[in-house]
């Protein structure tokens, strides 16, 4: 495991939870300050993961598109829970690895709530977001596992209702539940549950129809460029 | 040459302060002003396009008042009783067209704001704050168009071998949509990965970036300042002195009016004629200039 | 003092294991030199000049070395690089970044952090060197291609740098703004002591002036000399690169000249006239007439009006035209005066407020939805990119046919069976033009239509691009198009018709077009008129030279 790896999942699983804690004793909008300190810590994995060299701005500029892209995906299409952004996230994190699949996550949910209206659960979406995208990444690491359309539309389904939708989930326990026992978590997670698999099914049929294409279009970038890989090739 | 030739700080200050009189006087000679000069402004800058909007606009402004005082009941002066038996009173009634001018005169403010403020001067004003943050702006405004042009430009071509996007039967064209959406993205991510190289390749990743400025601060934005600050302090002091409030609920009471009053009327609708004064007055000056040059 | 110098420079693709890419590349270049690079595409020109600057030097495996100044490249500061070393791109339209021309124009010294009298005096002084003035204040969307790139040219200028490096600067743009950007280039050069290298396809415009030309050839220097003499190198090495020379350079070469290569017009005139100082006793390019009465045209066009808004004026005044079955027809003309709008129209791409179009004797409007384009019309786009959807060329073709011997066939015509597996965007512009010429007559057209096909392109892929353009003419298939490219028309078209103005004004065989004119015609043309007549190719002139020199000598 690289470095980076490891960074990335210290701050996933130490730093963000630590955030987020702390985070929910802010009063009023400090919800934006959560939503910035986790963009930091994500960065300090993102840019270990270009080993000695500076990010060049086409590499970030790649990664902007893709946020937009999420964005739009979420924002654009009139379906409520029917959304193309996690599939989108999920691809970056194939094609460029988890620490960026990350970031791409955070980023598209802090954006796209500009659409929908900021709240307490933003930063709670960031973090479940980003780690469909760093899930993605780790997941399909060094092409053992191969990436055909229909594969990664079981990877997506599923990643979406067991760990996407269940974190998202977890943020209701926390925000809106009055108190958190058995009962609450359960009943959360089951009124969650419809809503996840039709978010899955939207991330599958995304995944059929536009993976190849889009990860051929990334995975071209990724080669001319030398976008994030190791100086002795993939 | 008229207002948008000022520089984009001395525009900026004065809509800002103008928007916020409009927004927030209440009192009905200060609204009338505001919403006055306005449409007098924005005919003066748009002809009969701002004729035509300022027009569509008032009807709007009672029809709201209407609605308004059918669902307020605040105030005393009771004009009829609804059907349902609810009070139709004058003081809603007077609100509700209150705050419809208040609305569609920021509108019609807004419609100069347009037409003054070009891209350029939001770009200049940003780069003020931070000459990254009006670099990015540069480029959205560069790139949007582009990407019009471009989608224009592939669905041309592929209209060319029959695959356009209103050739065939509804599956074909949904079909040719998503080829030439994906084209596109091939095409922005190609095109700006070229960008960032030439971007790059001229220092953009240097530290301490300044930002150009094609403006000049001059004598007559000095002048223009000076009375523009003069009028705000006038108004500001009305407001001091309580000549802008008025309570709507239960009852109307103004400030009564003296003739220290008329003062600051005066100052108030200097400040919102300036740009106006200052466009017919260059114009004028243009005029005589012509005549004793022929 | 030397400016740059390379040493044992070489340099793989990660893609392209196997081969290099540059191979062993020593090269020095002195201070204020003008070096043109030449080399046929994906011959390492590009990889090179890339090499030049850190920031846009490409991914991949390196060994050698290259000093800036005798410092070491890596060793050269960001700063001192953005501002010392300037390069200008292909695409004019890729490099501009922002939205307005004086914002442009300030870029570079945005970034340099220049104070503001600085960049004001800075700016002022380049929008009056290159004559932007009157554009200053312009959105750049509104430019056109020649003014792109000047602005390009004069954002990297007013950072003073002390390298240009311009790679194929021009190959996206008409004649005439070409040959004025590539003179600016030329008084950057001798009124700055810029040191100046260019990779660049119109050769004609710029060997006269250069210090030296550098051949290069799958990634190997193969000749480095002044331009005078490198013509004979390649002349008797044989080598695919001579076809890019300078007509008149080829003219001398091929026609076994003695004395001094010509290198422009000029001295070509002069060369002729001391060979013939008594007049030549075959002096002319027997040519036929062309047929005014074509039974069963291909194509019809009868007074063709059209314009894009109801109040823009015109783009087509009337054009009239007639296309024969199984020719190859060309269109020349100024720029923007409406030769790809005529184009689109056969298409049905504009429809034309007046006039009739009949396609094989049948008005265009009454071809059902979608029959038009099935085996009938096809049209290649000017800019090929626009036609790609997949990432692989074989993946282009499929998805135009399930017929794999058609798929075949046509790589096989186009000459692409090499490229199957690349992405269509990796390729160079002759490449492209090519695949996406494969993937157009899948449509199996009986009549294609080609928008400037020769842009972009350099001569070697021009002439197996001319090649397919015969096969396809033998195969009963009608060609139309339209082209800035002079000499290529003239050498490869059956008729060339003149459009000016919204209008067709002459159709004639390209002996009797570019022979009558002497302004609007070839090189060769231009060289050899006060002793041949109808001599508009290199090839021509050649034949007349050999036939009266056989005689006389």
């Amino acid at each position: 495991m690289k470095k980076s790896n490891v960074a990335m999942l210290i701050v996933f699983l130490a730093l963000i939870p630590l955030t987020l804690f702390l985070g929910d004793k802010l009063p009023g909008k400090g919800y934006y300050i959560t939503g910035v300190l986790i963009i930091i810590e994500l960065s300090v994995p993102f840019f270990m993961a270009f080993e000695k060299r500076k990010p060049q701005a086409r590499e970030l500029v790649i990664l902007a598109v893709m946020i937009a892209l999420a964005v739009i995906g979420r924002v654009a299409i009139p379906i409520p829970h029917f959304k193309a952004a996690f599939a989108i996230i999920m691809l970056t994190g194939i094609a460029f690895g988890p620490e960026a699949g990350f970031i791409v996550g955070a980023i598209t949910a802090f954006a796209s709530n500009f659409f929908y209206g900021q709240g307490a659960y933003m930063p709670w979406q960031m973090m479940a977001y980003g780690a469909g995208g760093m899930l993605a990444g780790f997941v399909f690491i060094k092409n053992k596992i191969p990436k055909k359309p229909w594969i990664m539309a079981i990877f997506g389904f599923l990643a979406v209702v067991i760990w996407i939708g269940p974190l998202l989930d977890t943020s209701h326990i926390f925000i809106m539940m009055p108190e958190i026992n058995i009962s609450t978590i359960t009943a959360s997670l089951a009124s969650g549950f419809p809503v996840n698999v039709s978010q899955g099914l939207c991330t599958a049929l995304m995944m059929l129809v536009f993976g190849k294409p889009l990860l051929e279009k990334l995975d071209r970038v990724k080669q001319k460029y030398g976008m994030l890989e190791d100086e002795n090739g993939i | 040459m008229g207002f948008e030739l000022c520089h984009p700080a001395v525009n900026l200050i004065y809509f800002v302060s103008v928007l916020y009189g409009m927004l927030c006087f209440r009192h009905p000679i200060f609204l009338a002003i505001s919403f006055l000069s306005a449409v007098a402004y924005s005919i003066k800058r748009n002809g009969m396009k701002a004729v035509i909007f300022d027009a569509v606009l008032l009807p709007l402004t009672s029809a709201f008042a209407l609605y308004y005082s059918t669902y307020n009941h605040f105030g005393v002066t009771v004009i009829e009783q609804n059907l349902i038996g609810n009070s139709i009173t004058l003081e809603s009634l007077i609100y509700g067209a209150v705050i419809g001018l208040t609305v569609s005169g920021a509108m019609i403010w807004f419609s100069c704001i347009y037409s003054v403020f070009t891209s350029d001067k939001v770009v200049y004003l940003f780069g003020k704050a931070s000459p990254k943050l009006s670099l990015f702006l540069s480029i959205l405004l560069r790139m949007v168009p582009r990407i019009k042009y471009e989608a224009k430009k592939i669905n041309t071509a592929q209209r060319g071998i029959g695959r356009g996007i209103n050739q065939g039967n509804i599956f074909s064209r949904i079909r040719n949509c998503i080829r030439i959406f994906s084209i596109m993205i091939t095409w922005i991510i190609d095109s700006l990965s070229l960008q960032s190289e030439s971007m790059q390749s001229r220092g953009s990743l240097l530290r301490g970036r300044k930002a150009f400025s094609i403006y000049r601060f001059d004598n007559r934005d000095r002048a223009y300042v000076i009375a523009m600050f003069a009028n705000i302090t006038l108004t500001v002091m009305g407001v001091m002195l309580k000549q802008t409030e008025i309570v709507y609920d239960p009852k109307i009471i103004i400030t009564p009016i003296t003739s220290v009053s008329y003062l600051f009327y005066i100052g108030y609708a200097v400040l919102c004629l300036m740009p106006l004064g200052l466009e017919l007055y260059t114009e004028y000056r243009f005029r005589m200039a012509r005549e004793t040059i022929t | 003092m030397e400016h740059f110098r390379i040493e044992n420079l070489s340099f793989y693709y990660p893609t392209s294991k196997d081969k290099k890419s540059l191979d062993n590349v020593s090269l020095k270049i002195e201070k204020g030199e003008y070096i043109v690079l030449c080399g046929k595409s994906g011959s390492g020109k590009t990889t090179l000049l890339r090499h030049l600057k850190t920031v846009l030097t490409p991914h991949g495996k390196r060994t050698g070395e290259i000093l800036f100044n005798g410092v070491s490249l890596n060793d050269t500061d960001n700063r001192e690089q953005s501002s010392k070393i300037g390069y200008v791109m292909q695409n004019p339209d890729d490099q501009i970044v922002t939205d307005k021309v004086w914002h442009e124009l300030a870029f570079g010294l945005e970034s340099l952090g220049c104070g503001q009298k600085t960049m004001r005096s800075r700016v002022a002084e380049m929008a009056c060197y290159f004559g932007i003035q009157d554009w200053f204040h312009r959105d750049v969307a509104v430019l056109s291609g020649g003014q792109k790139q000047l602005l390009n040219l004069a954002s990297i200028m007013a950072m003073q740098p002390e390298v240009l490096i311009l790679d194929e600067p021009t190959s996206q743009l008409d004649p005439i703004a070409a040959s004025d950007f590539l003179n600016t280039v030329r008084k950057i050069n001798t009124e700055l002591g810029t040191t100046v290298i260019i990779t660049e396809h119109r050769l004609e415009d710029i060997f006269p002036y250069a210090d030296r030309a550098i051949v290069m050839d799958s990634g190997r220097i193969i000749a480095d000399d002044t331009p005078r003499n490198i013509g004979k190198l390649l002349y008797e090495q044989n080598n695919p690169m001579f076809t890019a020379m300078p007509t008149p350079v080829r003219v001398f070469y091929n026609a076994d000249g003695d004395g001094d290569c010509p290198l422009t017009v000029r001295e070509g005139r002069a060369w002729l006239n001391k060979e013939f100082e008594i007049k030549p006793q075959i002096a002319e390019i027997p040519c036929k007439n062309i047929d005014d009465d074509i039974e069963n045209p291909a194509l019809s066009l009868k007074e063709l009006w059209f314009r894009y808004e109801k109040d823009t004026p015109d783009i087509l005044r009337g054009v009239s035209l007639e296309i024969p079955k199984g020719s190859i027809s060309a269109i020349v003309g100024g720029n923007g005066a409406g030769k790809s709008t005529t184009l689109k129209a056969i298409c049905g791409i504009c429809k034309p407020y007046r006039g009739r179009i009949k396609v094989f004797g049948k008005p265009v409007n009454k071809f059902k939805s979608g029959e038009l384009f099935k085996n009938c019309v096809s049209m290649l786009p000017q800019d090929p990119k626009s036609l790609f959807v997949k990432s692989k060329v074989s993946d282009e073709l499929a998805e135009m046919t399930k017929d794999k011997n058609k798929i075949n066939e046509v790589t096989e015509t186009c000459q692409i069976t090499d490229l199957m597996n690349n992405h269509p965007y990796d390729l160079s512009g002759g490449e492209q033009q090519r695949a996406a010429l494969a993937k157009v007559l899948l449509t199996e057209p009986k009549i294609l239509l080609l928008d400037e096909p020769t842009k972009g392109m350099d001569s070697f892929f021009k002439e197996t691009f001319a090649t397919i353009l015969n096969k396809l003419k033998s195969q009963g298939i009608t060609i139309l198009m339209v082209s800035h490219d002079v000499e290529f028309c003239a050498k490869y078209a059956d008729r060339v018709s003149m459009f000016f103005d919204g209008q067709i004004l002459t159709t004639e065989t390209p002996q009797n077009f570019f022979g009558s004119n002497s302004f609007y015609t070839t090189a060769a043309n231009r060289m050899s008129k006060h002793v041949f007549k109808n001599a508009v190719t290199a090839e021509n002139v050649v034949e007349l030279y050999r036939k009266n020199k056989g005689g006389t000598v």
